[in-house]
């Protein structure tokens, strides 16, 4: 707490200062017998400054300001001795004796008005940090009135210090009409004193140990602090200070009633102490769990971590997880305590599996408390003489699938209570959770590496595709949408003979990165195949025989090779189960789908796909346009299922065939899309046009 | 997209599997598992009914190709039938015809094996 320490200097100098102004009084009034009139009011006055004088030095010193409790109640019985040590130190070397007259009683030697005064100074100084310890403690857990009565019995204590003064009487109760309003002032007091006795929330907090010997020593304590007021205070602070005795008697009233309520508090904490420190522990672990669940995701610590809070917590001595095994299925023990892992891998204990075949059937915990020696479970006895009863709870997941086993055991019968079995729940629940969340990061992480190499996948595709059109006395456009996931077609031009334009397209059956690497194999194999051949037969038998034998078994590729010779203006192709080629013929304005036997590359090894392959010629004139697709464009699907189909396409090539080759892609595109109507395409849609001149 | 069924009868020694709804990347899997589990048990005569598939993608009919190059050696055969004219059309284009029996109906291709028996 910031402090400015120049006020509170000056404070403590006004505490010495009056302090000795007051003393040397008595002692002139002592031994002079004189008797200034007003000087009583003056005196308690001046008292009174020093009281707060000395409440302000002392408010924000370290001292009194502690936040935890064992170092108040310490600080606390270090200040009860010391007043002890002093008044009974300087009652032996001074032996006060007091005039038996009215209240106040006055001092009937020098040596007790030393006396007094040394008292009444120890009361100050002593009581002030006492109480200021004790209210640390009350607000240790403050409500929303504690402020409130605290004020409230401060204004009391004050009020009683100045009825004290104006009636120079003693606090006492008292039914003598006299005494009425004294009697008053203290019966209220007391009322704030014993709501304010109350609030000692701290003793809720502390060990079960703490509990037990705070409790003896508050026995003491109570019977000390009771005796504090007659030993220490009585007639020695009244006879030299209304205002002080006043606060002394009143503050004892409250050390008392704060003490007492104190004891008995600890009292009635005990039988719950155990459980309640249990309960923490419980929650701390739990909390302490929760933590390590969110930042953890290495499975073998978890599962270690896991058994070992299950162990402090329920104090089993044995205890397991077993956890399913992703490979194979089956359940194996992940983290043991006080066993070890290969003892328990290697055991072949009937009982003991058949109380996890229960666990798992019921996915309820399962518990025996008393083992017989003999009997159904008398298998696990035998196995560990030490396990008396057992205990297993389900880790169930998400779904109420059970991932694996929590088991925890204990060396004496009827060992777990229901506490113990509800933790072990717990654990087991916070166990699923963890395992799930590792699984979960587990999947994420494979999914980020999937899309990685379907990004990769998809940009090679794209490399592999032609950058531009080739240059030729033909329009020709090309269009390629690939979907989001399934990716495989593929297209290319080559001119490797005069007044020749080589065209092939295909569709590599599969996605990702195995049909990108297929794609680059069957783009190098037709490149260096039509370097020697023009025929597109004798390509795509050369190639199925390449590719059959390093293609996987369930893949295969649809390939459509075609030779345009412009200057005949004749067109020859083969068709190896790829999608048929439109051709709009200008003079009959109709689409023919050409079609040719031919079964796709990979599905058999040679013979078969030879004799189905068939070469199909066609001569074109100008104006006609060609359409190579693949079945991403005719299989395209909308909302209910439908296909695209090859009739629509037909439709608008003839619709548009006057048009620029460009306008014809455009309104092809336009078509598919108005077709799709947001749907998504699930396959790649490769487009080729051309235009004849 | 739609779901994928695939429900096994057995009738003999033949096995008969019908497929229904969308055979596609996705599901293609399901399908696999069912052959796998015939050929496992030795049962290679199967008839794949088609009557309620809806559609078949590539990698739908690269299960057929997956299993029957040793289902063949083992004296098997997977006869298809009862396809839709659309299925069809796909396995056509791609010359499956050439390669596998395709029956209008299951009991023709179960028939069919009996008759080699």
């Amino acid at each position: 707490m910031k402090t400015n320490p120049i006020p509170e200097k000056i404070a403590l100098f006004f505490v010495i200062l009056l302090g000795l102004l007051t003393f040397a009084f008595d002692i002139l009034q002592f031994s002079s017998s004189l008797d200034f009139s007003q000087w009583e009011y003056l005196n308690e006055g001046i008292n009174f400054v020093i009281l707060i004088s000395y409440y302000y030095y002392i408010r924000h010193k370290k001292f009194v300001n502690q936040p935890d409790i064992q170092l108040n109640l310490k600080n606390f019985v270090k200040l009860l001795a010391l007043l002890y040590i002093w008044t009974l130190g300087w009652k032996q070397i001074l032996s006060p004796s007091f005039v038996t007259t009215d209240f106040p009683k006055a001092p009937d030697t020098i040596g007790t008005v030393v006396y007094s005064n040394l008292i009444t100074f120890a009361a100050i100084v002593l009581v002030v940090p006492m109480l200021l310890i004790i209210k640390n403690l009350i607000f240790y857990k403050q409500k929303n009135r504690t402020r409130i009565y605290l004020t409230l019995a401060l204004g009391a204590t004050l009020l009683g210090m100045l009825t004290t003064v104006v009636f120079r009487q003693p606090l006492d109760l008292s039914s003598d009409r006299e005494y009425i309003y004294q009697s008053l002032v203290l019966g209220v007091s007391i009322v704030f004193y014993l709501i304010l006795a109350t609030h000692n929330s701290w003793i809720t907090y502390l060990s079960r140990k703490m509990k037990y010997s705070y409790f003896l020593a508050s026995i003491g304590l109570v019977w000390v602090i009771a005796l504090m007021f007659d030993v220490i205070f009585k007639e020695t602070v009244a006879a030299h200070s209304l205002v002080v005795a006043a606060f002394t008697n009143l503050s004892w009233y409250f050390l008392f009633f704060y003490t007492l309520f104190g004891s008995l508090t600890f009292l009635f904490h005990l039988p719950t102490a155990r459980v309640f420190d249990r309960k923490m522990k419980e929650v701390q672990s739990l909390h302490h769990l929760g933590r390590v669940i969110a930042a953890e995701f290495d499975l073998n610590k978890l599962v270690k971590i896991i058994t070992g809070m299950t162990k402090d917590v329920i104090e089993s001595k044995y205890t397991w997880i077993e956890v399913y095994d992703d490979q194979t299925g089956h359940l194996s023990v992940a983290a043991t305590i006080n066993i070890d892992k290969r003892e328990l891998k290697s055991m072949d204990n009937h009982a003991l599996h058949e109380i996890g075949v229960r666990v798992i059937e019921s996915k309820k915990r399962f518990s025996i408390n008393s083992i017989a020696k003999s009997g159904a479970y008398a298998d696990i006895r035998a196995w560990k003489k030490d396990i008396a009863c057992i205990a297993a709870a389900p880790l169930l997941g998400a779904n109420d699938q059970v991932l694996g086993i929590l088991y925890a055991t204990k060396s004496v019968e009827f060992g777990f209570d229901p506490d113990d079995l509800n933790m072990l729940e717990a654990y087991a629940n916070q166990a699923a959770i963890a395992l799930e969340n590792v699984k979960l990061i587990k999947n994420s992480l494979v999914q980020e590496r999937l899309e990685r190499e379907l990004q990769i996948a998809r940009d090679v595709q794209m490399r592999l595709l032609p950058q531009k059109v080739p240059d030729v006395p033909l329009k020709l456009e090309t269009l390629t949408i690939t979907a989001y996931e399934v990716g495989g077609d593929y297209y290319d031009f080559y001119q490797n003979h005069p007044h020749h334009l080589g065209i092939v397209i295909g569709d590599v059956s599969g996605k990702g990165t195995s049909a990108a690497f297929y794609m680059a194999e069957t783009k190098g194999v037709i490149q260096s195949l039509t370097r020697e051949h023009r025929n597109p037969v004798e390509i795509l038998e050369a190639t199925n025989l390449i590719l059959r034998d390093s293609l996987e078994r369930k893949s295969f590729i649809t390939l459509l090779v075609a030779d345009i010779d412009y200057k005949k203006r004749v067109l020859s192709f083969a068709r190896a189960g790829h999608c048929p080629v439109a051709h709009y013929s200008r003079r009959r304005d109709e689409v023919a789908f050409l079609q040719p036997g031919g079964i796709a590359v990979g599905l058999d090894k040679g013979p078969i796909f030879s004799k189905m392959l068939e070469l199909k010629k066609i001569s074109f004139e100008k104006d006609d346009v060609l359409a190579f697709f693949t079945d991403g464009l005719s299989e395209a699907m909308d909302a209910k299922g439908e296909e695209f189909g090859e009739e629509r396409l037909g439709k608008i090539i003839r619709e548009s065939a006057h048009e620029d080759v460009e306008v014809i892609k455009d309104n092809v595109i336009n078509a598919i899309l108005g077709f799709l109507q947001g749907q998504n395409l699930h396959d790649d849609l490769t487009l080729i046009i051309v235009k004849c001149t | 997209m739609s779901g994928f069924e695939v429900r096994r009868h057995d009738n003999g020694d033949v096995s008969i599997l019908h497929l229904k709804g969308f055979l596609d990347a996705h599901t293609a899997p399901q399908f696999e598992h069912a052959l796998q589990e015939l050929v496992s048990e030795n049962r290679v005569k199967i008839v794949v009914s088609m009557s309620d598939l809806d559609y078949i993608s590539s990698a739908g009919l690269g299960v057929f190709m997956g299993f029957i190059e040793e289902i063949r050696e083992k004296d098997g055969d997977i006869k298809l039938s009862s396809m839709s004219e659309k299925v069809f059309k796909v396995f056509d284009l791609l010359g499956f015809p050439s390669l596998y029996e395709i029956f209008d109906d299951e009991s023709v291709a179960l028939a069919r094996f009996n008759e080699t028996n």
